[in-house]
C-alpha cells in the first residue's frame, strides 16, 4: 500500500524533482539573484550537491506581475509571452506538476499547499513572499503559512494517479539566500 | 510517504457481516477501487447500511459509537472514513505527518477517531 508524491519541474522536457533536490527560483540564470521586492526570472531544479539538474530541460518559469490588475480583476503573469491574465496559463505551461499516485483508486480531497519557514508549519517563509496558483486560478494565493494555503481542486473521480498543475512565483524581502523556506502539503484521500 | 497498513477500518453491517479493510468483498486490488470505495458500492448495491464501525492497529481496537451504543450514548446517523497526509515537499522530505481518520457524524457535528499510521500507540480524538 504505497502512497507516492511525484513533482516535476514542465519545460521543454520535464525535470523530476528528486527528494533530495529543491525548486530554485532566480533572475533568469541558474545562481543568479532576484532583486529584492523583485520576482523570479527563471525556475530550475537544485540537486542537493547545488547543481542545476534542469539546465538541459528549458524549464518553465511564471513570474507575478499584478495580483488584480487583469481582466475583472484576475491576477497577471508573465510566463514568456509577456503579460497575461493567470487562468490563460495552461497544463503545459504551469512549471510544477504533482501526482499523487496509490496502488488502488482513492479520491482526494481538502488538498492545500503552502510556504513555511521550514520549522513551524503557520508561519510564514522567512524574508520572501511566495505565490501560488493551481491552473485555472483566476488570483494568485499569497501562500505564506498554513493558514494561508492555496487550496487545490478536489480529485472525485477515483483513479490511481491524480495531477496537480501550480505555478510558483517568488519575491525576496532582503538580501540573501531563502533555503531554509519549504513547501507543504496536505491532503485526505479514501 | 510511510504507511503503517496493519491499521485497518472495520465495519459492520446491517446484515450481520463484519467488513474489514483489504479483505473479502473489499480486498485491495491494485488497479481497483481502494477498499473504502468499495465498501460504498457494496453498500448501495445490496442496500445495506453501516451498524458500528472502528479501527483496528493489530490487537487495540479503537471504536466509535455505533448504532447501539454500548455505553448509552448517542448513535450516529453515518460513518466515513479516510487517510490524511501532510509532509513537505522536495528538499529532502523533511518532515510528515500520515494519519486515519474514522468519523462517526452525527446531524450537526461528527466525532473523528484519528490513530497515528506511524505510531499506532498515539490516537486522538476531535469533535468537529
Amino acid at each position: 500500500m504505497a502512497l507516492t508524491q511525484t513533482w516535476v519541474l514542465q519545460g521543454t522536457s520535464p525535470t523530476t524533482i528528486e527528494a533530495t533536490d529543491s525548486i530554485a527560483l532566480f533572475n533568469g540564470t541558474f545562481g543568479g539573484a532576484i532583486t529584492v521586492n523583485a520576482y523570479n526570472d527563471s525556475t530550475h531544479v537544485r540537486s542537493s550537491g547545488g547543481t542545476d539538474d534542469s539546465s538541459a530541460n528549458t524549464p518553465n518559469n511564471v513570474k507575478f506581475i499584478s495580483q488584480s490588475s487583469g481582466t475583472g480583476g484576475d491576477s497577471q503573469a508573465d510566463w514568456g509571452d509577456g503579460t497575461e491574465d493567470l487562468d490563460a496559463l495552461t497544463t503545459a505551461e504551469a512549471p510544477l506538476k504533482l501526482t499523487v499516485a496509490y496502488d488502488s483508486n482513492i479520491t482526494i480531497s481538502d488538498a492545500i499547499l503552502y510556504a513555511y519557514d521550514g520549522t513551524t508549519p503557520a508561519t510564514a517563509p522567512t524574508d520572501m513572499d511566495v505565490y501560488l496558483a493551481e491552473v485555472t486560478d483566476t488570483n494568485w494565493t499569497n501562500a505564506d503559512g498554513s493558514a494561508a494555503a492555496l487550496g487545490l481542486a478536489d480529485k472525485s473521480t477515483p483513479g490511481t494517479s491524480h495531477d496537480y498543475f501550480v505555478a510558483i512565483s517568488i519575491k525576496p524581502t532582503t538580501v540573501g539566500v531563502k533555503s531554509a523556506n519549504k513547501l507543504r502539503i496536505e491532503f485526505t484521500y479514501q | 510517504m510511510t504507511e503503517n497498513t496493519s491499521v485497518r477500518w472495520v465495519a459492520g453491517l446491517s446484515n450481520g457481516e463484519t467488513l474489514v479493510e483489504g479483505k473479502g468483498v473489499v480486498e485491495k486490488i491494485k488497479g481497483e477501487d481502494s477498499p473504502w470505495l468499495k465498501l460504498q458500492n457494496y453498500l448501495k448495491e445490496n442496500n445495506l447500511t453501516i451498524q458500528s464501525f472502528g479501527l483496528w492497529a493489530g490487537d487495540k481496537h479503537f471504536n466509535l459509537p455505533s448504532l447501539k451504543p454500548r455505553f448509552g450514548g448517542q448513535a450516529p446517523i453515518g460513518y466515513d472514513c479516510h487517510r490524511y497526509y501532510a509532509g513537505d515537499v522536495l528538499a529532502g522530505g523533511g518532515s510528515s505527518e500520515h494519519y486515519i481518520c474514522a468519523e462517526a457524524i452525527y446531524p450537526s457535528y461528527k466525532v473523528q477517531l484519528w490513530v497515528d499510521l506511524m505510531d499506532t500507540n498515539k490516537s486522538w480524538i476531535d469533535v468537529k
